[in-house]
């Protein structure tokens, strides 16, 4: 079971890192990231320098909240351009057919597909890591490593519950780009909803702030482990999962 | 018959789908949505019912089949979803990983919400999010106000929208964004700064049934908290009875002022010295635990010397001038100081606006220092200002800067004395209990006429709130955000940028290079 996961993983890695479009998204996160990262640690030394004596300014904090934010802002336009080809692809190129006769059960296919996608993400937040090293130099006190982990933790489970939304997404057509706006407009929807469910913590306002993904990360980010928020994490990634399920097995079916 | 059967449906479905979002709009669910719901229903169980042949012969085919399973085994795992989620979120767990517990309760707010015997509400009025460091903000507090309402059944919040809903702002007054409203009718407190300490102080203060009373002293012309004109009071007394105060006046000489009966004593600007029998009478209330706020003007008035002197406070006998920047810029007279900066003191921090001090005294420390005492400057006037001894009264119009005999700025005009019980003190012995007392060389910055201007009527509530506040309250911290500076020279500057925008980038697209490179050479 685990090595036909392991065998679908290793084939969709492969098929990524033996064309440029990997490269090209790795250098284009890296660039755009690293360079939002530097203006932050710049304005972080102006606002020191600016700043009076009584008013404390965290500078550490300040440079990885808003490095937090600019890569969930960014994974809104990547994770659909991620995962809009792993299903639309094949059946748009008839492979799909090919993949039902070998010997591999829809949930193998699910998982490898989702890990080698995951996998890709995980190296993309390692390359975003990288420069927060210099916060340690550069920082009259270094930063705590934990509340960084448990951030990036945030930022891990949210690409793995939108990464099961787009897969869905994708089975359900044959155009990618149908595919990816999809799962972009699902995803901004979702983001929204933190937003209109601003105004209360009663009613309406609570279901759509919870159903929202972004006032379950924001917990994250600050460095606070809740188990709710995990659980609602998990809860999207094994609808999603079971979501794409379903419709290849009706795929298979027909 | 099978059109109109899917027309009863169809308009089912619709009515049913506007009720749910009519009451998204308006987000309260009445009886008219459970009749819209109703009516739905039955028009699409109409629909079904006339045209049950085809629906019978669509469900016999295997694709309506493989539909049910799903839609069955979906709202089945949604349900299951649901309920761990509901089950999360009622016994949420959680790990602060912040240093400091940035997130986490004290054990004194703790014992204070279990033990609320009645429904406390938290409004919060939020600043708009366009920010993210308000976001940090926000959930923080949302994250402590989660904490609070977890920890007792009595604590309901709510977060509310200044510019979206305007009549609720407009209900409690509400001047600034962020502002949280504790109310445990009849009784409201204006949260302004919120940390744990001043929320937890606020709750306590709209549950308890204690009205603390503050007295001020008469018989020496000080000034009147009935007094409405410019010289007066009144708006200040006005302020600190909105903030449930009671107010009252007291004559040392005819009446005995004892802790039980008063919180704070005011003491506003006296002309005449005192009396040493009324010394003494304030000397015993201070070391009973009394709280003392004491403002002197310049002379001729009362300087009061020697009550000040055993809190290591000595009024200088002059007044003080101001030609700073900051007065020239504001046009603000020469002969009343400003105060723009301030220190990391509870009574002054956050404090976001100048101060200023119209005919003010200075102040010093007194040499040898009293043991067991620990003092602090609270208002120090600007590097441009001086004090002259045996100024003319009324004083010049042009006052100038003598160097020979003017005392040279920054000059203090405000200390906070502060005992602190020892450990000794715990164990049982005789030593005095804590006591606090605030001494500022100006009365007329509560004046009427001054007490709107600047942050004069901040500043003069803050000292009250400090001086009566709770023992136990001011053992919680606030978890101030840590300074921590980020320092950059102009080489390390570019080195980062070069290092996050050209090395880094370049590490993924080198290695796509070499991969494709080699793979073409081995075809």
């Amino acid at each position: 079971m685990i090595k036909n996961v392991w065998h679908v993983m290793g084939k969709e890695l492969k098929s990524y890192f033996y064309s440029p479009v990997a490269y090209v998204v790795l250098t284009l996160f890296i660039l755009l990231v690293g360079w939002r990262y530097s203006v932050l640690l710049v304005n972080a030394a102006l606002q020191t320098a600016a700043g009076t004596p009584y008013a404390p300014f965290d500078g550490p904090q300040y440079v990885i909240l808003n490095h937090f934010a600019v890569i969930s802002t960014v994974l809104l336009f990547l994770l659909p351009l991620i995962t809009m080809g792993v299903y639309a692809e094949e059946k748009k190129k008839g492979t799909m057919e090919l993949l039902f006769t070998l010997p591999l059960s829809n949930g193998q296919i699910i998982l490898g597909k989702f890990l080698a996608n995951f996998l890709f993400c995980l190296l993309l937040f390692c390359g975003s890591a990288v420069p927060l090293i210099t916060l340690f130099r550069f920082a009259a006190a270094p930063p705590a490593i934990i509340p960084i982990l448990v951030g990036y933790l945030g930022i891990v489970l949210l690409t793995a519950a939108v990464l099961s939304l787009g897969h869905f997404l994708s089975t359900l057509t044959e155009n990618q780009i149908v595919a990816a706006a999809l799962t972009f407009v699902l995803v901004i929807v979702l983001y929204f909803f933190n937003e209109f469910g601003q105004a209360g913590n009663e009613g309406l306002a609570a279901v759509l702030r919870y159903l929202s993904p972004l006032s379950h990360l924001e917990s994250f980010l600050v460095g606070t482990l809740d188990v709710s928020h995990l659980i609602y994490f998990i809860s999207v990634w094994v609808f999603g999962i079971f979501l794409t399920y379903r419709t290849l097995e009706s795929l298979r079916w027909r | 018959m099978v059109r109109l059967a899917r027309y009863a449906s169809l308009a089912g479905l619709f009515i049913m789908l506007a009720a749910l979002l009519h009451f998204g709009v308006v987000n309260r669910w009445n009886y008219g949505h459970w009749l819209a719901l109703t009516m739905g229903g039955v028009l699409v169980g109409v629909g079904v019912a006339l045209n049950l042949a085809v629906w019978r012969q669509a469900l016999r085919r295997r694709q309506a089949a493989e539909g049910i399973h799903f839609f069955v085994t979906g709202v089945l795992l949604l349900v299951v979803l649901l309920l761990l989620n509901l089950l999360a979120v009622r016994h949420n767990w959680r790990w602060d990983s912040t240093p400091n517990q940035q997130y986490s309760l004290s054990a004194y707010t703790v014992q204070v919400l279990q033990n609320l015997e009645h429904d406390v509400h938290l409004r919060v009025f939020l600043a708009p999010v366009d920010q993210p460091e308000a976001i940090q903000f926000r959930e923080s507090l949302r994250s402590l106000l989660r904490e609070y309402s977890a920890r007792s059944p009595h604590i309901h919040w709510q977060m509310i929208d200044p510019d979206r809903q305007r009549e609720q702002a407009r209900r409690y007054n509400i001047q600034y964004y962020n502002t949280i409203v504790v109310e445990c009718p009849p009784r409201v407190e204006l949260v302004e700064q919120p940390d744990e300490s001043v929320l937890t102080g606020a709750i306590l203060k709209v549950v308890s049934d204690e009205t603390k009373r503050v007295f001020f002293s008469t018989g020496h012309g000080e000034r009147s908290p009935a007094n409405p004109s410019g010289y007066g009071f009144s708006l200040a007394s006005a302020a600190l009875q909105n903030r449930n105060y009671e107010l009252g006046q007291i004559n040392l000489l005819q009446e005995k002022l004892t802790v039980e009966e008063c919180r704070l004593l005011i003491i506003a600007g006296p002309k005449k010295e005192w009396a040493l029998g009324e010394i003494e009478a304030v000397e015993e209330y201070v070391r009973a635990g009394g709280a003392l706020l004491v403002m002197v003007d310049p002379p001729p008035d009362a300087a009061l010397a020697t009550l000040l002197k055993t809190w290591g406070v000595q009024p200088r006998l002059d007044r003080i001038y101001d030609d700073s920047q900051a007065g020239r810029v504001l046009g603000t007279e020469v002969g009343a100081p400003l105060v723009t900066r301030y220190p990391d003191h509870p009574i002054t921090r956050g404090m976001p606006v100048m101060t200023i001090f119209p005919s003010a005294r200075s102040l010093e420390r007194v040499s040898p220092w009293p043991e067991g005492i620990t003092l602090q400057y609270l208002l120090r006037t600007n590097p441009g200002s001086w004090s002259e001894r045996d100024s003319p009264i009324p004083p010049p119009a042009e006052p100038q800067f003598n160097p020979g005999t003017d005392l040279i700025g920054p000059l203090d005009i405000g200390f906070a004395v502060e005992r602190v019980v020892g450990q000794a003190a715990e164990a049982g012995d005789t030593s005095p209990p804590a006591a606090r007392l605030v001494v500022v060389g100006d009365s007329d910055f509560v004046t009427n006429a001054y007490f709107n201007q600047f942050s004069n009527g901040d500043l003069f509530l803050n000292m009250v709130n400090w001086l009566t506040a709770e023992e136990d309250l001011i053992a919680i911290q606030p978890r101030d955000p840590a300074n921590v500076p980020i320092l950059l020279t102009e080489v390390e500057r570019r080195s980062v940028y070069y290092l996050t925008v050209i090395i880094l980038p370049l590490v993924p697209l080198l290695a796509g290079i070499a991969v494709l490179f080699f793979r073409r050479r081995r075809r």
